[in-house]
């Protein structure tokens, strides 16, 4: 089991002068975990952060002109000088990016109407060219030009008698393009008939006359113009971005340094002129926490919490190996102050699970690599558990002889090392493997149980070390059981009445009164609270689940050994498709290679990681620790 | 096809289309944003974010969208996505796959009657011409029709024209629509009911016998309540195929002396004790049948592993759905409150 980082409580004193630079040196430190030393006293109010209206000008500045932002070092300012600063900044980049905006609009708005009217040029090349201003000057026809669903152009036959004539100029996916001529005493009742056949008209601009080809090609050369026009606008931003980039991070990281040490300000309490912070630090750091207010007067007082504190905030402490593991057990929740760290526990037991369920040389060595190049090169934790579970996916690989699915690669090396029990082929030895999965997990199942036992004698929870199915009375219980059942199976004499009544009916009695029993040992009594036939009732099925969780627990570590059949068994399919490719069987190896080991290492991950919580965590292990979070300035989080 | 050939690889891929089509449904959410929106073109943009209806709105301009135009392309949209799938896999052999075809073409007839007794000419404005090549008669000739003569004329070829013929009337006078529609919604479902026979499918044939149900319970109460029709007037009008409600069930309820007596009736029988179990309002016994055949369809959809039944069950819930749109349209064009609109509704 790993530890807990043993934490000191913190209080620090000094007069209201030196809050600023006390904050800030905490901030920088890394290691303190403030409290809320105003806690209680409803008195305080929040007063507004001074630092709020410029910071959140130059986030929106950052907006408009899309800089990304970059800590970088800073000097002192002037708070008024930067905010004028910064609204000259937010004034030029508004300018340039309402004028884009207009460009743009203009530009989205030309080119929906050029669609509209490239219609006018007609759908082929001997299509006739309508001369706009003839069209719509007749002195007795009326002229449209519009769109309508093809559905209604189907339906224009019916409306052959009436007096209008739809003359088709081009069509698109859903509507057909054309104009419309009807004589002009006949125009109302012609436009009903469009109506009822969801005619939508096209307004053509006065300025539109003669040849339509040339108005739509004047149309295109100012779209392009505009196109240019936003181009140039886009460059004027990207100069002014470029220009100010250092200047904006320098005033950045000034900003919301000061702004989020003013809201640190809100924990602090005032009395008078003297300020108190209070928070936690680990004890190992106390030395050098204590060396970074030398040149300032405050009086730093830590102690050490006190046994029943739930406030105390916990920062697991970790070997090397299981370190990236500790994400699991944050993702379940994090011990409390005064329980023990289970990451050490799931990093074994996670790996070499993982390694007999996924067992193979080759792909365990690419999930190795893979592992590195995450955890490395893109700084994920979920890359570092990968290396680990690669190196054990390789180990458990050598000992099935299994490399990228081929089973009898490693059999000479065996031979010539005269090793015969080895590899072991998991295929051939179906019972085997499903009797050693079961034994992991027997073995699991009784470590995690004196896990329970150990950490309930540590808080004095007698009830939970000794009475309960994860106790004591569960160890008995379940261990004899377990003998039993494997001596009948070997053929073995174990067994008797005394032996049932002692190590079978006893501890299960005893798991029945748990809770009386519990209140006896921490010498409140032996009472059973409420109705006795309640308590009979409810703990009668209590202890039927106790032995139906016992039963399926154990058995759930069968899927253990059901990864190992599935994982050679879908390799073996695999090679059977491999070899009916022909001539592209190395592709099918590798895609097939590939497919298994992504499907497969990502359902043994998942159902690892349900053995963990579900079989293990849950007899021992509660979460509901505080983080430890150290203040600090947090420059990913923009003001919006 | 036959029942045991339902089961192979194809039809399993048909049916699994069908329910990650169904995976694109709207929504209760999606039914509360449409019915919040102002505008008829707020409801066409809306629609047109969503996976299930982005593809037929692609290229519109939902800010300018005429009411009539969008619930033509909504419709249209769902006949083509019918015959989509009707056509994948090559399912469409069987008759049960052009139950569409058949409603279509009865409904435009009998639109046809109709505008003929009114003597009107505006048919052309609602049919469905894009159905034209799926149809037994040219729909562009309907829209010319003008008398009955002229409607048998055109059905010549058509197993409707000795359905009709016998409802030519004496001398110019109104044609019996009442009598012809009750002739080809039989035909209809005698026809439907053969084709689930033909298919061993005896859920399938359970749902077409409950829309049967429903049709006749609905259109009894809707008698009952606007025109309180006598007992035989009732009987006359209806399907004449029973089903889960046996003939003497519906004969009570068609003798009941006013609305509230035929709900009392309703409520003993087998849709009346589903709906009490669902917890629904007999203040609607209409919304409360629809609702009751919606769940069913529901329920033997998401279990569907046999084309046809999966294709009728999912191409009815798109129809409901269908239905829920045009519902929220009209009531926004209406400016019904969203209280009143949500009653309309069939939803979850």
């Amino acid at each position: 089991m790993s530890s807990i980082e043993k934490m000191l409580r913190c209080r620090i004193t000094g007069n209201e002068s030196d809050c600023e630079s006390t904050l800030r040196r905490l901030s920088d430190s890394g290691i303190f975990h403030m409290e809320n030393a105003n806690e209680g006293n409803s008195s305080v109010s929040k007063t507004e952060n001074p630092y709020l209206d410029p910071l959140r000008q130059l986030s929106g500045l950052c907006v408009l002109t899309g800089h990304k932002f970059a800590a970088t070092d800073y000097r002192e300012n002037d708070l008024g000088q930067i905010s004028a600063e910064i609204a000259s900044m937010h004034e030029r980049a508004s300018e340039l990016s309402d004028e884009l905006k207009k460009i743009n609009d203009q530009i989205n708005s030309d080119t929906s109407f050029l669609a509209q009217i490239s219609h006018l040029t007609g759908s082929s090349e001997n299509t006739s060219v309508i001369d706009i201003s003839q069209a719509f000057h007749c002195a007795n026809i009326k002229t449209r030009f519009g769109k309508m669903p093809h559905n209604s152009f189907e339906k224009l036959d019916y409306y052959a008698e009436n007096a209008f004539y739809f003359h088709e100029y081009g069509s698109d996916k859903d509507f057909c393009y054309g104009f419309v001529f009807t004589p002009r005493s006949k125009l109302a009742e012609t436009e009903r008939v469009l109506e009822s056949l969801y005619f939508e008209r096209i307004y053509i601009p006065e300025a539109l006359n003669g040849d339509i080809r040339v108005a739509v090609s004047d149309l295109k050369t100012k779209i392009a113009d505009e196109k240019k026009a936003a181009a140039d606008c886009r460059k004027a931003m990207e100069d002014f971005r470029n220009t100010n980039a250092a200047r904006v991070n320098e005033l950045f990281t000034y900003l919301k340094t000061l702004y989020d040490i003013s809201e640190l300000r809100e924990n602090v309490l005032f009395e008078g002129e003297i300020f108190t912070i209070m928070g936690y630090i680990p004890r190992s750091a106390e030395d050098s926490f204590k060396r970074l207010f030398e040149d300032i007067k405050v009086d730093i007082y830590t102690e050490s919490p006190p046994d029943d504190s739930a406030d105390v905030p916990v920062k697991l402490k970790c070997s090397k190996f299981a370190e990236p593991f500790s994400m699991f057990v944050e993702l379940y929740g994090l011990p409390s102050y005064k329980d023990l760290n289970p990451t050490s526990f799931l990093a074994v037991t996670y790996t070499l699970l993982f390694g007999i369920m996924f067992g193979d040389l080759g792909q365990g060595f690419l999930v190795l690599l893979l592992g590195i190049f995450l955890g490395h090169k893109k700084k994920m934790t979920l890359g570092r558990i990968m290396e680990r579970l690669g190196v054990s996916s390789m180990i458990f690989g050598t000992l099935y002889g299994s490399v990228f699915g081929f089973e009898e690669l490693l059999d000479p090396l065996y031979e010539s090392l005269g090793i015969h029990f080895l590899p072991f082929h998991a295929i051939t030895n179906i019972n085997n493997v499903l009797y050693t999965a079961i034994g992991i997990g027997i073995v699991i199942i009784l470590i995690s149980i004196i896990i329970n036992i150990i950490m309930g004698l540590m808080k004095k929870d007698y009830e939970r070390a000794l009475f309960s199915n994860n106790g004591i009375a569960g160890l008995v219980f379940y261990g004899s059981l377990l003998i039993l059942l494997l001596g009948g199976m070997l053929g073995l004499k174990v067994g008797g009445t005394a032996y049932i009544l002692l190590l079978i009916v006893l501890p299960l009695l005893v798991m029945f009164f748990k809770e009386p029993l519990g209140d006896l040992a921490a010498g409140k009594g032996f009472h059973i609270e409420g109705k006795l036939s309640d308590f009979i009732a409810a703990n009668f099925f209590e202890c039927f689940e106790y032995l139906l969780g016992f039963a399926t627990n154990t058995l759930s570590f069968v899927r253990v050994g059901g990864f190992v059949l599935s994982h050679a068994g879908m390799m073996s399919v695999v090679l059977a498709l491999s070899a009916m490719a022909g001539t592209a069987s190395p592709i099918v190896l590798i895609i097939g290679n590939l497919f298994v080991m992504a499907l497969e290492g990502l359902l043994s991950g998942i159902q690892v990681l349900r053995l963990e919580y579900y079989e293990m965590f849950s007899r021992y292990y509660n979460g509901g620790g505080k983080p430890f979070k150290p203040v600090k300035v947090n420059f990913s989080e923009m003001i919006s | 096809m036959r029942a045991e050939e339902l089961y192979s690889g194809n039809m399993a891929a048909t049916v699994a289309k069908m329910h990650a089509l169904y995976g694109h449904r709207l929504k209760t959410e999606d039914y509360n944003q449409l019915m919040s929106c102002s505008a008829v073109t707020d409801v066409a943009g809306y629609l047109k974010r969503t996976r299930a209806y982005s593809k037929p709105l692609e290229g519109i301009d939902t800010t300018l969208i005429h009411r009539g135009y969008l619930e033509d392309l909504l419709r249209r949209n769902y006949f083509e996505n019918y015959f989509s799938l009707a056509r994948f896999e090559k399912v469409a052999d069987d008759e049960i796959y052009n139950y569409l075809t058949i409603k279509t073409e009865i409904d435009e007839i009998l639109i046809c009657i109709t505008h003929i007794n009114a003597g009107t000419d505006d048919h052309i404005k609602t049919l469905p011409i894009y159905m034209n090549r799926y149809t037994c008669f040219d729909l562009n000739h309907l829209a010319h029709v003008r008398s009955f003569e002229a409607l048998l004329e055109l059905l010549r070829k058509t197993p409707y024209y000795e359905m009709l013929a016998r409802y030519k009337p004496v001398d110019g006078g109104y044609i019996n629509y009442r009598a012809c529609e009750l002739t080809l919604r039989t035909y209809y479902f005698r026809r439907l009911l053969a084709a689930a026979a033909d298919l061993h499918d005896d859920e399938l044939a359970d749902h077409i016998c409950t829309l049967i149900d429903i049709i006749n319970i609905v259109n009894a109460f809707r008698m009952k309540k606007h025109y309180h029709a006598p007992p035989e007037t009732v009987k006359a009008a209806m399907i004449p195929i029973y089903n889960f409600l046996p003939e003497k069930r519906f004969n009570a309820l068609y003798e009941a002396d006013d609305p509230d007596e035929f709900t009392a009736l309703l409520s003993k029988t087998i849709y009346g004790r589903e709906a009490i179990k669902e917890g629904l309002s007999f203040e609607s016994p209409e919304s409360a049948m629809r609702y009751i055949r919606y769940k069913r369809l529901r329920r033997s959809f998401s279990m569907a592993t046999t084309p046809p039944l999966c294709f009728f069950t999912y191409n009815h819930l798109k129809n409901i759905e269908l239905d829920n749109i045009i519902r929220i349209i009209e009531g926004i064009r209406y400016q019904l409150p969203v209280t009143e609109i949500v009653k309309l509704l069939i939803t979850d």
